[in-house]
């Protein structure tokens, strides 16, 4: 009869109101971010110099976070494989390539935009989910996973069928007279060959995402929202399981501690951020109701997860 | 091996919580682990940090679940010692 026990670490991926929030730009080579100097000329001397102190945080994909000087230092080295990595420096506020080799437009726009920036505001606060969202009816729907979940082609499926998308990966999570608010971080969508193909009809014209993926970015959809939307539901999407499309709701330790696990964070040992994106995450789990969508890999079923999803939205909404 | 319900277990320093309704979950702020607690749980999370002992946090729940004796002192060893397995716990 007692006590449902459920065990999860930080060890994989690890609202507040911020009255001038900083934003992200973009330019025409690589998007900055307000306040903040970026620096993408091969390593500096000053920084090649002094050895990193500690890997923080790594994932199977070849990321990882590194504190770069004493402990409780706020430099942070965040590293993809071998040959892409990045210091932020919290004082100086500055972004540095500390990579072996200068970055291509490519590779600098993604490093940035989808690694770098969304721990940068998670730093400063915010609550930044690894989420693709879109609209209905005036509020937007999160689909929530890690990457290669399925996120930007349930996405793009979406866009297809008439919806207006937010972006595919990060969403920004803000309460406002206590209702909770998402904004994609920025209007992207970013497909391989094969769900390019799949969802959208005819030839579109996309850029390469970076020299590291096979991933295509879709050129910006006229009509992509950048505006905070209500948040009418976050779907959190689990592995392949069977053929059935199934959907159920979570419970609300079950949503917080979801939240908390693609939430982004620039210092996933630093306990005190760790308490506050806690924090924030229980608000979004009390104020928003979590599901969890299990669907085959099968593009011929994506308007049947599409239905599951609307129908799921659907039964939200006051009479 | 000492029964885990004769020892004085407190909420570690180290957890941080937040209630999500009548949910709760936890969080170790140095090993990351977190913890999610259904609504007996938080109940029981809750008479810990009051400081009750664990005899009296089972005759307690005896009492609002009319649950017997027996089963309620084994489900509690085993909720406390996964707590105290992920340090959220520890003897106080």
């Amino acid at each position: 009869m007692l006590a449902v026990r459920m065990v999860r670490t930080l060890s994989k991926h690890v609202a507040k109101q911020l009255s001038e929030r900083p934003r992200i730009v973009h330019g025409q080579d690589f998007p900055t971010i307000e306040g903040w100097s970026v620096d993408l000329s091969a390593k500096t001397p000053s920084v090649s110099a002094e050895p990193t102190s500690n890997v923080v945080w790594s994932d199977e994909r070849g990321f990882s976070i590194s504190q770069v000087g004493p402990a409780g230092s706020k430099r942070m080295q965040v590293t993809f494989g071998t040959d892409i990595s990045m210091e932020v420096d919290g004082l100086q506020r500055r972004v540095s390539n500390t990579s072996w080799r200068e970055l291509n437009s490519a590779d600098a726009h993604h490093f940035l935009a989808d690694q770098v920036y969304p721990r940068i505001l998670a730093q400063e606060g915010a609550l930044i989910v690894h989420a693709g969202s879109f609209i209905s009816r005036d509020r937007s729907v999160l689909l929530l996973g890690p990457s290669g979940r399925g996120k930007s082609t349930l996405i793009a499926s979406f866009d297809q069928s008439g919806f207006v998308s937010m972006g595919d990966d990060a969403c920004w999570i803000s309460n406002e007279d206590g209702f909770a608010l998402a904004e994609s971080l920025y209007p992207s969508l970013r497909l391989f060959q094969d769900s390019l193909a799949a969802v959208f009809a005819g030839t579109i014209q996309t850029a390469p995402v970076g020299s590291h993926t096979m991933k295509r970015r879709v050129a910006p959809r006229p009509y992509l929202e950048s505006r905070k939307v209500p948040v009418a539901a976050v779907f959190s999407i689990a592995e392949a399981r069977s053929d059935e499309i199934t959907v159920q709701r979570l419970s609300n330790a079950d949503a917080c501690m979801t939240c908390v696990e693609n939430s982004f964070a620039l210092d996933p040992s630093n306990a005190a951020q760790a308490a506050w994106r806690l924090k924030q995450a229980s608000y979004l789990a009390r104020a928003v109701p979590f599901f969890e969508i299990a669907y085959p890999r099968d593009y011929a079923r994506l308007p049947e997860v599409r239905r599951a999803i609307l129908d799921q939205v659907a039964l939200l909404e006051p009479a | 091996m000492t029964d885990i319900l004769l020892r004085i277990l407190t909420p570690s320093p180290d957890a941080a919580e937040s209630a999500v309704g009548d949910e709760t979950v936890l969080l170790h702020l140095v090993n990351g682990t977190y913890y999610g607690l259904d609504a007996v749980g938080t109940q029981i999370w809750r008479m810990l940090k009051d400081g009750a002992a664990l005899p009296d946090i089972c005759r307690r729940l005896v009492e609002d679940f009319g649950v017997d004796l027996p089963t309620i002192e084994s489900d509690v060893r085993a909720f406390l010692s996964d707590l105290l397995a992920q340090d959220i716990v520890i003897d106080g």
